[in-house]
């Protein structure tokens, strides 16, 4: 049974607002609505992944994290059924409402992702006090603070495989290069030189001030339903695979694809190291091959991997994976305006290289 | 009575209580699963291979290999300035265990992904001792 993308919606994105999350979450859930086509009393099934992950959050629902119970309410939805995905990237939300819609449960999907930039508290480091679970083997040493982690395995990779910090700029030129060609993303007219690259204050080594996303206060939604089920007047990009980073096989076996058919790819850059992880890991490069790829402009636009096409997270703001998987729905349904790359099996990874997973979309009439 | 601000304080389990006791010693302590000999991590209830909940405590070399470094420029610990140099040590007895220490005297500065570093504990800051990279002279 065919499941859909059908339509995808975006809030205004915003560095800090004084507007709270809600006001976000449902701007965004209501432009999904009206791009499918669809009336909110239709919403039946409901899918979101609240967690804000960065190191100072409060974890506040409504304040910085917005969930299902607060959404439903706040827009009036009654739901056959809804899950907040504890942890999880919006790849896996499509992977729940394509399993909701495939067992019959409901027939209609809105999914949801919103993010906020809490104001007065420390964005990137954590307070002290007790620590519990793993986190007392982290947040001691600073390891949770500013992609610590990711910047500690950029390092080896680096040093393993001989790449620099010109090739961590490489992906955030092109990032912003992208980004111009993307009305709302946050650094759209700010095309970034090595010199300025180079001047951008120290993180953590290797990443510099731009090797970083910037946090964004925003909310992006899409509506899911079977294909049988489209609204007049949507614009449907199929769900044909997804998979868990541990078995990326099953994104092939499940489509029938394999890396050769990829039009485009969609990879999470959260830190700019990010984006050779799963180059490497799905096998589109040898191992270590990534940053050669890049440099030698496989990624850029009409070149054999449009990569990142709308900016990814360090051209569009921190949408935690959100912004890829409506750039690839996008992509996949003919609909990426000027941006448009050839139609085709369009990839979305989102997450670590320790956790992510994967959706493959693809063109409904091809 | 006045509170310095401190490190975050672990707050031990049963399961990795011994590795903090250990660590008060100065020694690397994790715990080996009796059913089928791999080490366990730290939070492990059970050996992830076997699954036996047999897991008795084992001091270790303390022998480690370097994974993972960064110098982080904010600094999110309190009583330190300057940028802070976190290592991802992967334990040599068995490297899929891999341990966060500060490398405070640049013994990791140069130093090559899987180089031999030997991991020891700082003096008690709060009530737990962390894990810091031993120079050379302070190895065991």
């Amino acid at each position: 049974m065919t499941v859909v993308i059908a339509g995808f919606g975006s809030s205004t994105l915003e560095k800090r607002s004084d507007r709270g999350i809600a006001a976000f979450a449902l701007e965004a859930a209501l432009a999904a609505l009206a791009d499918a086509s669809i009336r909110r009393d239709e919403i039946d099934g409901y899918v979101g992944a609240p967690f804000a992950t960065n190191a100072g959050s409060p974890h506040a629902e409504g304040g910085d994290e917005i969930s299902l119970k607060t959404v439903a309410g706040l827009m009036g939805l009654r739901l056959t059924w809804g899950a907040d995905l504890y942890r999880r990237y919006p790849t896996d939300m499509v992977a729940s409402a394509a399993h909701a819609l495939q067992a019959g449960t409901c027939r209609f999907v809105l999914g949801l992702r919103a993010l906020y930039v809490a104001p007065g508290l420390d964005y990137a480091t954590g307070t002290s006090g007790p620590v519990f679970g793993a986190d007392q083997f982290t947040k001691p040493y600073g390891y949770t603070t500013a992609g610590a982690r990711f910047a500690a395995r950029a390092w080896a990779y680096m040093t393993r495989h001989g790449a620099t910090r010109d090739d961590l700029f490489a992906i955030v030129d092109l990032s912003r290069r992208h980004a111009a060609l993307n009305p709302q993303a946050i650094w759209r007219d700010k095309p970034l030189s090595l010199e300025d690259y180079s001047r951008g204050r120290m993180i953590a080594e290797p990443h510099g001030l731009f090797d970083c996303d910037l946090p964004i206060c925003g909310a992006q939604a899409f509506l899911m339903c079977r294909e049988k089920d489209l609204p007049q007047g949507a614009t449907p990009a199929r769900v044909t695979g997804f998979s868990g980073f541990a078995r990326p096989e099953a994104l092939w076996s499940m489509s029938g694809r394999g890396p050769a058919d990829l039009k485009t790819a969609q990879l999470y850059d959260g830190f700019s190291s990010m984006v050779w992880e799963w180059l490497d890991g799905l096998g589109l490069t040898e191992p270590g091959g990534a940053p050669a790829f890049l440099r030698d402009g496989n990624g850029e636009y009409g070149a054999r991997l449009p990569l990142n096409t709308a900016g990814g997270a360090l051209g569009e703001g921190r949408l935690h994976g959100m912004g890829h998987l409506r750039e690839a729905y996008l992509q996949a349904s003919g609909r990426a305006g000027l941006r448009q790359q050839a139609m085709g099996p369009a990839l979305v990874q989102v997450g670590p290289y320790d956790d992510s997973s994967f959706v493959l979309l693809e063109p409904v009439n091809v | 009575m006045t509170h310095k601000p401190q490190r975050p304080q672990p707050v031990p389990t049963a399961e990795t209580r011994p590795f903090w006791e250990g660590a008060a010693e100065g020694a690397l302590v994790l715990r080996r699963c009796q059913g089928c000999g791999r080490l366990a991590p730290p939070l492990a209830p059970r050996c992830p291979d076997c699954l036996c909940d047999t897991l008795l405590a084992e001091r270790l070399s303390g022998r480690v290999m370097l994974k993972g470094r960064t110098r982080l420029h904010l600094q999110p610990l309190p009583g330190r300035t300057g940028p802070l140099t976190l290592v991802e040590c992967a334990v040599f007895e068995d490297p899929r265990i891999v341990l966060i220490a500060l490398d405070e005297q640049g013994v990791t500065d140069g130093a090559l992904p899987d180089a031999i570093l030997h991991l020891g504990f700082s003096p008690a800051e709060g009530d737990a001792h962390f894990a810091v990279v031993l120079p050379p002279e302070d190895r065991a």
